[in-house]
């Protein structure tokens, strides 16, 4: 039998392979796409929950919370803050913000839109273990919620902040009775918003499936049925594309990219604002990694302008700085690809013959193998002996946040343009600071920047900040993550540099 | 006899040679790596990256086989690749056919109740999806060469468990092992002195066919990403690696696929070759 399943199996991969090539080829595209107004989206990776204080990625776990529900204010896609549950908000003084909520607003369960219910979902957010996920206390430091009346609501910070609307657009309100009154596995797997669609049904590491909420306050989206499905495969996300069963295809690496194109589909490049690096974990198995001059021996052994060239197909560049454009500061020296200055300074650092370092990346971005093959490679030609090593998403989510990587890690942070945000990350004990950097000068300065509400003051600062933090080299700086979907042409939409996915702002013809 | 019949001990001869050779030359390239391939299997070349085989427009000579996805010699990966292969079959052979004649010889020689249990053993193992079983521990346990070693012999014991146990029960009947027996030599020794070695030339002839299986057996485990440590040129691991390119470039995984191909058919035409050498009357 040893004999027979084996062959069996060879069998069946090279039949899978044929089958894939023949349905590129092949097939046409079926129009109840069309007909029904379904809109499928294909993605790598499955939602992980959709409780909506447990929102830790982008896409597609964000992707269906932003469809099922609705937070105070809308990010859109260039940061700015646009009115969504509240109509309109200001500032009664340094620590006092007021919202006026929207009228008229029902949950899917018939629970009704107030004020109260902000309140309870703003508790619920700050305790254990939503608040690991929910950063909306930590990072704007607000201490009171006070109803004013039914539809109009004060929110008090300890210090002034400029994070207020930032945080509040991923604090997402869900029906307050049902939600505190049920099981917790529950609220993750029957969610009830506000939003433009509900969930209809979630078969794990498949599809989940939303459907139109007939009672939406706002615009009755254009599609009534949204199919999220997982497709662990970038060629057959790709492939199902080309062949009309999916309309987007989420996760595309630019080096493939070209496959997206059809005649019923093409490929979006999107300029990327997530900042791709290998993490550098100082609380990792090797040592060495603690000294900040290994780290920018690091930095400067691997030559980022050719792997952008060859690997990322020229689309995308550097990163000048942690943080973003326009935000960064200009002065920031990039550490050019010298070879003979990372074995010098490894040797100043004492290590001349190098050390063992394992590199670990998971699914989470495509061409994380690739990536952390040809960083091992440059590595390897400084001394270093490097071991590249895959992790399953889940168990590499956990070490992140345990800051419990081996040794680097290929990772990207902070597709947003929002300098205190973007800053914060890297601070002491902050939940998404993965490579254990800690440096209280630094973090003073983060700090004292987002309580100062003077423009030019608190960009100064955050330039002292963002240099300092550039030198001691937490990351092995690579580029900004190109960011490429592959979309049915018949589908109209502006595809987000931060990943997140509307279907609700999708118009299907 | 027919001129039909005269022919056909010569064609089978010629094809077991031909497994014989394609065997051997792999494993030529196993053991001199080092010094046949032309460069680092693991040697990135970011701007060399996709070269087609020298045969087609925009191949070099530098590079046979086309370079891969990284710019890594396809060539130098294939000849490193066989080291992995090779090695996990030659392994799990050694490891499956030692448990599985022990396994065997002892079922057959003492029968009664030991037959009966290990019987049982055998056939739930061969009730079990091998496949799924492997992946199963590997994906429990983890990958890595002997793990897969481990793994592919659990799943080839019985193969030759199942045919010594047979051999051992005809050859317990003969004449000289009742002769043997009557004269008081020890248990241990009838079975290494005579015993065994009638079961030898079976052993030989299943081993050659289960090292062609194991080797695609590896190859489909580490395609899965659960097989030898994925960082290693293995022809499996170059497989999935490729999968992506199918469409661009179709050698990153036909170089590979080809590797394995033609080392699992020479495996297969030398068990062939074997079994009608030792047992012509099985053979057709």
């Amino acid at each position: 039998m040893f004999r027979k399943t084996s062959s069996r199996l060879a069998r069946q991969l090279m039949l899978s392979s044929a089958v894939a090539l023949t349905m590129a080829a092949a097939l046409p595209a079926p129009t109840w796409a069309q007909d029904n107004e379904t809109i499928t989206i294909a993605s790598a990776n499955d939602v992980i929950s959709l409780d909506p204080h447990m929102l830790n990625s982008n896409h597609p776990t964000g992707s269906v919370i932003w469809s099922i529900f609705d937070s105070l204010v809308r990010r859109a896609p260039d940061g700015t803050p646009e009115p969504r549950l509240a109509t309109s908000w200001e500032r009664m003084d340094d620590v006092t913000w007021r919202f006026h909520l929207r009228e008229g607003v029902t949950f899917t369960n018939g629970e009704p839109f107030n004020a109260e219910a902000v309140k309870v979902n703003f508790e619920r957010m700050n305790t254990a273990p939503f608040s690991t996920y929910q950063q909306l206390h930590d990072q704007t430091g607000l201490k009171e919620v006070n109803v004013i009346d039914d539809y109009t609501i004060d929110l008090v910070t300890e210090a002034p902040t400029v994070n207020m609307l930032y945080w509040l657009a991923e604090a997402f309100i869900s029906a307050p009775k049902y939600m505190t009154e049920s099981a917790p596995d529950k609220v993750a797997n029957e969610p009830v918003g506000s939003g433009p669609y509900k969930l209809e049904s979630w078969q794990r590491d498949d599809r989940l499936t939303l459907t139109v909420n007939e009672d939406y306050w706002g615009e009755a989206p254009d599609a009534e049925t949204v199919v999220f499905r997982v497709v662990p495969e970038t060629s057959s996300r790709l492939n199902e594309l080309r062949a009309g069963t999916a309309d987007i295809a989420v996760d595309i690496t630019p080096d493939i990219a070209g496959q997206a194109d059809s005649d019923i589909s093409s490929a979006v490049y999107v300029e990327g604002l997530r900042k791709m690096h290998m993490g550098i974990n100082l609380n990792g198995e090797q040592p060495a990694l603690k000294d900040p001059k290994v780290r920018q021996a690091l930095n400067h052994a691997v030559d980022v302008d050719t792997i952008i060239t060859a690997l990322l197909d020229g689309k995308t560049v550097p990163i000048p700085s942690i943080v973003n454009p326009p935000n960064n500061n200009p002065d920031l020296k990039r550490f050019e690809y010298d070879p003979e200055k990372a074995r010098a300074l490894l040797a100043e650092a004492g290590y001349p013959d190098g050390f063992p370092l394992t590199i670990q990346y998971s699914t989470r971005y495509a061409g994380g193998k690739e990536v952390s093959e040809v960083v091992a490679s440059y590595l390897s030609e400084v001394g270093i002996q490097p071991t590249v090593e895959a992790v399953e998403l889940g168990q590499f989510r956990e070490m992140l946040a345990n800051t419990s990587t081996k040794g680097i890690y290929f990772m990207g942070w902070a597709a947003l343009i929002n300098p205190s945000v973007e800053l914060v990350i890297l601070t002491c004990g902050h939940v998404d600071n993965s490579s254990g950097y800690c440096n209280e000068e630094y973090d003073a300065l983060v700090k004292k920047a987002s309580q100062t509400l003077d423009d030019a003051e608190r960009k100064k600062l955050e330039f002292q900040a963002q240099e300092i933090v550039w030198n001691d080299a937490p990351w092995l700086y690579l580029w900004r993550l190109p960011v490429v979907f592959g979309k049915a042409n018949n589908i109209t939409y502006d595809l987000r540099a931060d990943n997140y996915v509307e279907p609700y702002l999708m118009i299907v013809e | 006899m027919s001129p039909r019949f005269r022919l056909r001990p010569g064609r089978r001869d010629t094809l077991g040679l031909i497994g014989a050779t394609i065997l051997l030359l792999a494993a030529g390239c196993a053991l001199l790596a080092p010094w046949i391939a032309p460069h680092d299997p693991t040697a990135v070349s970011l701007l060399a990256r996709m070269k087609p085989p020298m045969w087609i427009d925009g191949g070099s000579l530098a590079h046979p086989l086309g370079t891969d996805n990284l710019g890594r010699d396809i060539l130098s990966r294939v000849i490193w690749g066989s080291r992995i292969s090779l090695a996990v079959g030659v392994a799990a052979v050694i490891v499956g056919a030692s448990i599985g004649s022990t396994i065997g010889i002892v079922a057959g020689y003492f029968g009664g109740w030991i037959d009966n249990i290990l019987s049982v053993v055998i056939n739930a193992q061969l009730s079990f999806p091998f496949i799924l079983l492997a992946i199963f521990l590997l994906a429990t346990f983890g990958g890595g060469f002997w793990p897969v070693v481990f793994v592919l012999a659990l799943g080839a014991w019985v193969n030759y468990a199942r045919v010594v146990r047979g051999m051992v029960m005809s050859v317990k009947n003969q004449d000289y092992v009742h002769a043997a027996i009557s004269v008081g030599v020890p248990t241990a020794r009838i079975l290494r002195t005579t015993v065994l070695p009638n079961t030898l030339s079976p052993i030989v002839v299943v081993a050659s066919f289960s090292m062609a299986q194991a080797i695609l057996a590896e190859a489909a485990l580490s395609f899965l990403g659960v097989g030898v440590d994925g960082s290693n040129p293995s022809w499996g691991v170059m497989l999935n690696d490729g999968r992506a390119y199918l469409q661009t470039a179709w050698w990153l995984t036909a170089m590979p696929g080809l590797a394995i191909a033609l080392t699992v058919l020479g495996g297969n035409l030398c068990g062939d070759w074997l079994q009608d050498r030792f047992n012509p009357r099985i053979g057709n």
